[in-house]
């Protein structure tokens, strides 16, 4: 063949190449670097662009969905430790708490100019509750009895049971997303199974926030400001400065710190200590929550030892708390997390009403040393259980076997793989055959749910306020034999009538009620006597931010909201930014 | 006799596809993850509250029939797959369809490893050819060993150092991503030049780990082809050193390296995966990775479908393609 006609032919397949990328790719207008915001997309990847439904199980648009389009009725502040009605204007409980009554703000309306009000929130709730395989379903039908618009800027919504903390749990972002409000003139139309949610020349999604949406490719997510969002008509808040916020897949750590040492991103995902001082060096606009170490935010959801209690000997609460004395965990902090962050005691985070319980119980700590590095506490107990040790002074029980410890983490948390051989270097020092191993996601969640692995690192994200989230999930409610997948979010199996009592009338009762204080200390004794689960240390994370386009990102010093720009309470970090250049 | 050849051919690539697919659906289905248990971690581990979650389990599991036997899964799968064409719904991303996540992907990869290898088909052979080329200077005998130890090292591995001496040391070259975020991705010069730009690392990283190869076959080929009669004649008749090179020398050394390519092309696409990765490029890479970490079966069937099928028919084309660039295979056939 001629090699006029091969050159034609390669020509035409690189421009079909060419042609069909650009097919996917919307065009849009070209805003300057100075006006814009750029963020990491946590997820590393949009895996489903063309499909913005938020009530999909395991759906999370944490890319600029649900940070610049919706907004929530509530925002819990971490920082401050109070639920700030957002699209709310108040949310008040009955006596008992069996019923609850939102306010909703005058003025908000949809992108779409449509008015929000009481028939979208109730509408929403009824949806959830209609289709079972929905996102919050489950929840709604667990709580709801009845939704009601008494008028348009008012809810009534009555409980089947009594749950003060109704509004934090669904509607306050108490961790990284909430219940979004749909918007019932579009939503009636569909089915919310199937319905994508997605045509920007229609203008969806349609949300309330001050973004619309611009682009979605499965690499980068575009947002304009929308001059008209009810925030600034009504003088609730100014428009927010950035024209343009960007959300981008940026791959690994080193990537990471690349782009923000470059000017690519305004806001990234977590760093290790070196690479954000490698970052910092190259860039010294680069900064951390804190000036200097340990720079990180205290996340809410410390890392813990969890075991399978159904599987010998890690059935024995004695055997359990032998292990938890065996552990240096300021050696994990100070090698692991790089001096970044302190041991933990308790499965809660510090935040201060949560530290003001703890500092409570400091005899029960006493009593009962969680977190107490002792080695000799450590063959007291495993001692008193049966076992002793075998002349390689590994532990062995009665039928001569050695207490076997595989420990397995999710391969996707760096600070996990980063602690995991040192603490196993611990439990071998204390005479446990132990181990580690990371593995993926999908081999992680099943060997965790189902049982199969007696052990494994994780995390809890519950508690924020009050001990009364984190304790529930370890209520026996949550129980599936082994083997068989557990329905809950912690899967220790453990079952305790005496500690599930005080669960169930914690349930009912606000952290502000008298006898509340009594039974949360109740259940904090059982837990520290059955340590179910090991706490190790607190969660910090190092998420950094570029102040060379963009100053006002939340700080130690400037601690107006927690750092986590993925949480749909992101909103209120992007309404705080100012271009650098303007000061 | 030719028809027979080329009907056998094609009988062999439906065999090995439907081979293969059985193969791909067996592993994928026996592993003892549970998916739907997976789909549950991941809502707890981010502090969604899970009431009821044996009701979310339930649903999903039933949705996708991964409550059925093992064989009526698979009878199902073929019968979807083979009446309509239909991949079935993603595990992870439900209600998305397999097709929905892996179709706007592929592009990407095969825009990536076709130019990858066209860098590197052009850059390799020619270097391999002039490596033995007696009048050609020595000095691409040596950038030819050059390239061949740079074959040594994995893809990613490249990745990582170009994107240190070119994305961060020197940044000259954008490290991640198709387009500048933000752009307007009008259809035009500026938006081909950012295209370029962006695929420049990713494809680098791809090619300078397959010129050494190239070069290396090629140079063995054209070393046999170098005392060929024919040479000799095209110099008596006068003609000119490059005519001779390429038209003579080279073309007739390129068959053994067309063979070569289409049996590389399974390990050319699965070593593109850590590529787009390490770049966030949006091709089946990333994809692929994600369903792997979430145990999405379907689409790590429909990925793995494509792949089987993208090198069974690249085989084939090669195999009905191969008499049309040896005559002495047409007639062989024909005998």
């Amino acid at each position: 063949m001629k090699r006029a006609h091969w050159f034609s032919i390669l020509a035409v397949a690189a421009a079909s190449v060419l042609a069909s990328t650009a097919a996917q790719t919307q065009t849009i207008k070209e805003v300057p670097r100075e006006k814009t915001a750029i963020f990491e997309n946590i997820e590393g990847r949009v895996a489903i662009p063309n499909n913005m439904n938020p009530y999909i199980a395991g759906q999370y648009l944490d890319w600029g969905v649900w940070q610049g389009v919706y907004e929530s009725l509530f925002i819990f502040n971490l920082e401050t430790g109070q639920l700030m009605p957002w699209l709310a204007e108040s949310g008040t409980y009955n006596t008992g708490a069996t019923e609850v009554t939102i306010r909703l703000r005058d003025g908000v309306t949809w992108s779409d100019g449509v008015p929000f009000t009481a028939d979208d929130v109730v509408f929403t709730i009824d949806m959830l509750k209609k289709n079972t395989g929905l996102q919050y379903a489950a929840d709604m039908s667990e709580w709801v009895d009845a939704a009601t618009a008494s008028d348009p800027h008012t809810v009534l919504i009555k409980l089947k049971k009594p749950n003060p903390r109704f509004l934090l749990n669904f509607f306050g972002v108490r961790i990284w997303d909430t219940v979004l409000i749909a918007p019932k003139h579009i939503w009636e139309k569909v089915d919310p199974m199937t319905f994508t949610n997605f045509d920007l020349e229609k203008g969806l999604p349609v949300g309330t926030g001050p973004y619309r949406m611009v682009r979605s490719s499965e690499t980068e997510t575009v947002f304009d400001r929308r001059d008209d969002w009810w925030g600034a008509k009504t003088g609730f808040h100014p428009l927010p400065e950035p024209e343009r916020l960007i959300w981008i897949a940026v791959g690994g750590e080193d990537i990471r710190a690349a782009k923000l040492a470059n000017n690519e991103l305004d806001a990234a995902w977590v760093l290790s200590r070196s690479s954000f001082e490698v970052a910092k060096k190259k860039n010294p606009k680069v900064v951390g929550w804190y000036e200097e170490l340990p720079y990180a935010y205290l996340d809410p959801c410390p890392r813990e030892l969890f075991f399978n209690t159904e599987a010998a000997p890690f059935s024995d609460p004695k055997v359990r708390r032998a292990i938890s004395t065996a552990i240096n965990r300021e050696q994990i902090a100070q090698i692991g997390y790089e001096g970044m962050t302190e041991p933990a005691e308790s499965m809660f985070p510090t935040y201060a009403p949560l530290k003001a319980y703890l500092d409570r119980n400091k005899k029960l700590f006493e009593e009962f040393p969680v977190a107490h590095h002792d080695l000799k506490k450590t063959e007291e107990l495993m001692t008193a259980a049966g076992f002793k040790k075998d002349a390689e002074g590994i532990w062995v029980g009665a039928d001569a076997k050695r207490v076997s410890l595989p420990i397995i983490s999710r391969s996707g948390e760096t600070d996990q793989l980063k602690f995991g051989p040192i603490l196993v270097a611990q439990l071998k020092k204390a005479g446990f055959d132990a181990s580690f191993k990371p593995i993926e996601d999908v081999t992680y969640y099943s060997d965790v749910s189902s049982g199969k692995a007696p052990a494994h690192l994780g995390s809890v994200c519950g508690s924020v306020q009050d001990p009364y989230t984190t304790f529930s999930y370890l209520h026996s409610r949550w129980y599936a034999p082994t083997g068989q997948p557990v329905p809950g979010p912690v899967a220790t199996r453990f079952r305790n009538a005496e500690f599930d009592a005080l669960i169930d009338k914690m349930g009912g009762l606000s952290a502000d009620d008298p006898s509340f204080n009594q039974l949360a200390d109740q259940a904090l004794a059982i837990f520290n006597r059955e340590l179910p689960v090991v706490p190790l240390v607190q969660a910090r994370l190092l998420t950094p931010f570029n102040e060379t386009y963009w100053t006002g990102w939340p700080s130690a010093k400037n601690n107006y909201v927690h750092p986590g720009h993925w949480w749909v309470s992101g909103n209120l970090i992007i309404l705080e930014l100012k271009p650098a250049k303007a000061q | 006799m030719l028809r027979s050849y080329v009907v056998k051919r094609i009988s062999i690539f439906f065999i090995t596809v439907f081979v293969a697919v059985t193969i791909n659906f067996i592993v994928i289905h026996i592993t003892p993850q549970n998916p739907v248990a997976v789909l549950m971690g991941r809502l707890a581990a981010r502090g969604a509250m899970v009431e009821n979650g044996a009701q979310l389990l339930k649903f999903y599991t039933e949705r996708f029939g991964l409550d059925q036997p093992l064989y009526v899964q698979y009878l199902m799968y073929l019968r979807n797959l083979l009446l309509h064409g239909d991949l079935g719904y993603s595990l992870a991303y439900f209600p998305a369809k397999v097709s929905a996540v892996v179709l706007p992907a592929i592009p990407w990869t095969l825009g990536l490893l076709f130019f990858a290898n066209l860098v590197a088909a052009i850059v390799g052979n020619i270097l391999g050819a002039l490596a033995v080329w007696g009048r050609a200077p020595r000095l691409f005998t040596w950038v030819t060993y050059g390239f061949m130890s740079l074959a040594a090292i994995p893809f990613y591995l490249l990745a990582l150092i170009l994107l240190y001496l070119f994305a961060f040391l020197w940044p000259v070259l954008p490290s991640s991503g198709a387009f500048t975020p933000g752009s307007s991705r009008a259809f035009d010069l500026a938006t081909s030049f950012e295209f370029i730009r962006h695929a420049t690392l990713p494809v680098l990283s791809v090619a300078l780990g397959l010129i050494g190869f190239w070069a290396l076959s090629m140079r063995g080929a054209m070393a046999s082809v170098m005392g060929e009669d024919y040479l000799t004649y095209a110099r008596v008749k006068g003609l000119r050193e490059p005519t001779i090179f390429f038209r003579y020398g080279m073309r007739n050394a390129m068959l053994p390296q067309v063979t070569a390519f289409a049996i590389d092309l399974g390990r050319l696409v699965s070593g593109q995966v850590l590529v787009e990765l390490i770049f966030s490029y949006p091709g089946l890479g990333l994809v692929l990775y994600n369903a792997l970490r979430t145990g999405d079966y379907f689409v790590i069937q429909g990925v793995v479908l494509f792949i089987i099928i993208s090198v069974a028919l690249a085989m084939l084309l090669l195999d009905l393609i191969y008499p049309l660039l040896d005559p002495r295979i047409r007639t062989a056939s024909a005998i």
